[in-house]
């Protein structure tokens, strides 16, 4: 048996384009290519070209209640391919089994707790390192002015996706036509 | 509290569903199949959105864990109303029946008010 035919693409999708990157590991299916790991560098194994559906779902689970999870998508069509921190790749070729989340709230939850943590990590970094002790050229206040901005970045991001998440829950909700919980 | 259960109705047409499912213990997926066959296939119950609204079941204590069935790799935890489930379902069903009344009173031509 030879061995599986393996390729890595560097791609970076924000967690409020998973759509976007859903639709890309179907068209990579489309040429042939199935999902092995997700993440930042993805990895795909050479396959036949076919229709498949990638859904992406964010879970805070974990232990015995994400095994139950897991087997729950499993009975219902969907295969987990693999996961990336809390974001969990699940596929299925099956066009019966039915969408991950079939009321869009219940897929807003999954955002909220998502903006929750980023929110705290957010928290924690809305601060400064007093430098005024340390002169210039000093290596320990230069670190901690380096740090600051750094720390000032990661401010300015995380402050843009909490906006975007935050407005991407909005719309999540809007969609939800029929509430069904 | 007596009337616990008059917090938690009026119920959507899925949580109805789940809970009435849930008179007979089950597993998570035997739930989706049987919003499936009840609904004839218009509310699909995804396993995301299940797994959400059992979550939210469990801390509202309207259901409960109920062991497992199978075993090995078919082995899924069950779940079961509990008492308070039951006198929700029961209220809800009180609820829909006296709408339904009235409704058909005034199809009929009657005076809604008696």
């Amino acid at each position: 048996m030879s061995a599986a035919v393996t390729r890595t693409k560097w791609k970076w999708f924000w967690a409020w384009d998973a759509p976007k990157e859903e639709k890309w590991l179907e068209q990579m299916a489309r040429e042939g290519w199935r999902l092995a790991r997700g993440g930042v560098a993805f990895k795909f194994v050479k396959a036949e070209p076919g229709e498949c559906r990638y859904r992406l779902d964010y879970r805070t689970e974990l232990g015995a209640d994400l095994r139950e999870y897991i087997a729950l998508c499993r009975d219902a069509g969907w295969e987990h391919v693999c996961r990336f921190s809390g974001w969990h790749y699940f596929r299925t070729s099956n066009p019966d089994a039915p969408e991950l989340h079939t009321d869009p709230s219940s897929l807003a939850e999954r955002y909220k707790k998502l903006l929750a943590l980023l929110i705290i990590v957010l928290a924690l970094n809305v601060s400064v390192f007093n430098t005024e002790r340390w002169p210039e050229g000093d290596r320990w206040g230069d670190f901690l002015r380096v740090a600051n901005v750094i720390r000032g970045a990661l401010v300015v991001l995380l402050c843009y996706a909490v906006y975007r998440i935050a407005h991407y829950i909005k719309r999540l909700k809007s969609d939800s036509r029929r509430p069904v919980i | 509290m007596q009337h616990d259960e008059l917090r938690h109705v009026p119920l959507t047409e899925a949580t109805f569903l789940i809970l009435a499912s849930l008179t007979t213990p089950k597993h998570g997926y035997a739930i989706m199949q049987d919003v499936s066959v009840w609904s004839e296939g218009k509310t699909k119950l995804g396993p995301g959105t299940l797994y959400g609204a059992l979550t939210k079941l469990l801390e509202q204590r309207l259901i409960e864990r109920a062991g497992e069935s199978g075993s090995g790799d078919e082995r899924r935890k069950q779940y079961a109303l509990t008492p308070l489930g039951r006198r929700v379902v029961e209220a809800e069903c009180e609820r829909l029946e006296s709408a339904a009344r009235l409704g058909r009173r005034l199809l009929d031509g009657k005076d809604g008010i008696r």
